[in-house]
């Protein structure tokens, strides 16, 4: 079968070039992936490893903002004995200062369970600082205390635990578990009778200091929350879409002045070659917008080249526009009779027929679809 | 190591390979099947009316969206017909009924926008469309440039105006709505992908059709041939008809398309029996020196454009038919199906 003839060669031999460059690039990068992967894997690593022992003693104290502030005073050697159980926060004391805690307005309980009733203890003394200064005494604190000293303890207690318990439980919260349940007994009365004594002055400071933090946390909410949009945003449902497409597409003069409107439906129009439209009445309104008054020489300028480059028979970008309408300019460009409002009947032809032709098939096109969820936003 | 590299990395580039193989074949399959057919023609000569039919033909016709636009379109522009028979009345010296006259001067300050469309200019443009001298600037709508729907329409106001007004397939056939740009339609004929573009037929618009002629498997350029006495909506002194002979000249001889079979369809055959009877062609041709009638004119006329396009390398085909009557154009597609036939059978040496 004679197949082939169908079609001529040169056309085939020309995608397959296309495509086989294609595939050459793809496999150029693969190449440089398959060179460069392993060396940026343990790059990573090595950054990761770095940070960790970095982050690891705020990590397992706090990860709130606040605590920052409290390591001030970690300098004073008083405080050692204090920190060597950061693990060993018991829950329910932690639960009580959460109830109390609540109540005091803070932003976000789950943070604060993460402070200590120790740590609490040292807001007596602490002072609002700045926070570069306090961030600069944690790396002095590490090396004062490592913090792998720390969690040897940790584990060499919860290995007693279990010989007592015998219970062969490999997971690690377990074993704080176990070494809470110890310990419970121990701190519960301490810090109760501390945390009544400190209550009242712990307000004052949190209050103070609360407000410097809760306007961070508050823009980083606001960030989290535009994420959630964005990546909604491609998941409108029909409801929403024929609610915007009332909104936005049901009055074509009015939607040219949407923000944005005119590039997506310029684009649209740039696949149908019909550009110039678009482009004859943006010129025109801002032709409209000139000001009389400051140079009419500029405007005489403005309307000679609007009508080289659009109404002029055999025009670069020439539009399609009744011979009247036409034939009315150019008179009026042939004896220099310019006026601000002279393309405005052509401009509203041409609105017409963009309105009743091409912007149809633009609420439908792909490009109205994404102007729809550029503008999901502006709704509310 | 190493070896155990260069396995997988061969591995990898075969499966790639098939790929490209793979997507090479589809295309092919795709580009094989594919039909595309060019409609192209002056302006006004309903080509867009085409594509319309195969609306309704080959897809399921017009939805509630299309038939809401068609309606706001139909009764704006029975606002702009009755405002250019006004001014045609002007033109021509014509001189309305008394009571009409001031109706007239506020009719024709209202805006061609669907927000005219109001009782108060229904009932003022009845009353004006039944007056004679309207009725006079419509038979003389040669002069000035009047859509050849507008009659239709216009003896259609009341059923437009009713308030449930719904447009059927007839009016949405009959609207003419003028097309910028040029704009691609897919249709699935007898399991076979056609690809149809339309273009704007007006002067400005011509030099955007050449991005489409590369590939095309058929040209079907549209006469209507009923504009014998008109002039050019974008210049008032060419004749239509010579405008749209000297057109199919220097596309058809184009150097894409030369070599492609073409379906010549003399559109608006309908309003060209009326006109005929009326108006005598040899008005507008000199050269034709026979009795006026339907078929000598229109013998002629083919003989015309298939002068202007006769090639050794194509063949030629002729269809005479009213692009608004759909049972004509099934008939003529269904002669495209077969020529389209006639062509892939001729491409691979069958015939």
């Amino acid at each position: 079968m004679n197949q082939d003839l169908v079609f001529s060669s040169s056309i085939l031999n020309q995608k397959r070039n296309r495509i086989s460059q294609h595939f050459s690039h793809l496999r150029q990068q693969h190449q440089f992936q398959q060179q460069y992967q392993p060396k940026f894997q343990k790059l990573h690593q090595h950054q990761r490893s770095l940070t960790a022992r970095e982050l690891k003693p705020k990590e397992t104290n706090q990860n709130n903002v606040k605590i920052i502030v409290f390591e001030n005073d970690l300098d004073d050697d008083d405080d050692k004995s204090e920190n060597q159980n950061p693990k060993e926060n018991p829950k329910e004391n932690s639960k009580e200062n959460q109830n109390k805690i609540k109540n005091e307005e803070f932003p976000s309980p789950k943070k604060i369970t993460q402070n200590s009733p120790q740590k609490n203890d040292q807001l007596i003394r602490s002072k609002i600082f700045p926070i570069r200064k306090s961030l600069s005494q944690v790396s002095t604190v590490e090396q004062n205390q490592p913090f792998f000293n720390q969690e040897k303890k940790l584990k060499e207690k919860a290995k007693k635990s279990k010989k007592k318990n015998k219970n062969k439980n490999k997971n690690k919260n377990k074993k704080r578990k176990s070494v809470q349940n110890q310990n419970q007994n121990q701190n519960q009365n301490q810090n109760q009778n501390q945390m009544k004594q400190k209550k009242k002055i712990n307000i004052e400071n949190e209050n103070k200091i609360s407000s410097k933090f809760t306007r961070i946390i508050q823009k980083r909410k606001q960030k989290k929350l535009q994420k959630q949009k964005k990546s909604q945003k491609k998941e409108l449902n029909e409801e929403e879409y024929s609610r915007l497409k009332e909104k936005y597409f049901s009055n074509f003069s009015e939607f040219l002045f949407v923000k944005n409107s005119t590039i997506y439906f310029r684009s649209f129009l740039q696949t149908e070659y019909s550009e110039e439209n678009i482009d004859f009445w943006q010129e025109v309104e801002n032709f409209r917008k000139i000001e009389i008054g400051q140079s009419k020489i500029g405007m005489n300028e403005y309307a000679l080249k609007i009508f080289q480059q659009f109404v002029k028979t055999g025009s670069p970008k020439e539009i399609n526009i009744d011979f009247k309408e036409r034939a009315k300019i150019s008179e009026r460009v042939r004896n220099q009779n310019f006026d601000l409002q002279m393309f405005d009947s052509a401009q509203e032809s041409i609105c017409r027929l963009m309105e009743n032709d091409c912007f149809v098939r633009f609420q439908i096109s792909d490009f109205g679809k994404r102007f729809l969820n550029e503008n999901f936003d502006l709704m509310d | 190591m190493g070896n155990k590299n260069l396995k997988k990395k061969r591995k990898e580039e075969i499966a790639r390979n098939e790929l490209v193989e793979q997507e090479l074949k589809k295309s092919d399959l795709v580009q094989k099947q594919q039909v595309k057919l060019l409609i192209l023609g002056a302006g006004d000569s309903g080509k867009s009316t085409l594509l319309k039919q195969m609306q309704i033909l080959y897809k399921d016709g017009f939805s509630k969206e299309d038939k809401q636009l068609y309606r706001n379109v139909i009764r704006t522009n029975i606002i702009t017909y009755i405002k250019i028979l006004l001014k045609g009345v002007q033109m021509l010296d014509l001189k309305l009924h008394k009571s009409n006259e001031k109706i007239a001067e506020d009719f024709l300050n209202l805006p061609d926008i669907i927000d005219s469309f109001t009782p108060n200019s229904i009932l003022a443009s009845k009353q004006l469309w039944n007056d004679p001298a309207m009725k006079m600037s419509f038979e003389k709508r040669a002069q000035f440039q009047l859509a050849d729907s507008a009659g239709y329409f216009l003896d259609n106001i009341d059923r437009i105006a009713s308030e449930n007004y719904k447009p059927s397939d007839q009016d949405i056939l009959n609207c003419r709505i003028s097309t910028t740009g040029v704009k691609v339609v897919e249709f699935l004929v007898n399991n076979q992908p056609w690809k149809v573009v339309d273009v704007g037929g007006q002067r400005s618009e011509r030099k955007k059709w050449i991005h489409h002629f590369d590939d095309t498997t058929l040209l079907i350029y549209v006469v209507a041939v009923n504009e014998y006495d008109q002039k050019l909506f974008e210049d008032n002194t060419t004749n239509r008809l010579h405008e749209s002979l000297k057109l199919f000249e220097t596309t058809a001889n184009n150097q894409f398309l030369s070599n492609k079979n073409c379906v010549i369809l003399f559109n608006k055959t309908d309003l060209f029996k009326d006109k005929i009877q009326k108006v005598n062609f040899n008005k507008c041709f000199e050269d034709f020196k026979g009795s006026n009638n339907y078929e000598e004119v229109i013998k002629f006329i083919k003989t015309l454009f298939v002068k202007a396009g006769k090639n050794t390398k194509r063949s030629i085909f002729v269809h005479y038919s009213c692009a608004t009557n759909t049972n004509e154009i099934r008939f003529v597609f269904d002669a495209v199906q077969s020529t389209i036939l006639e062509n892939i059978l001729k491409e691979q040496g069958f015939m």
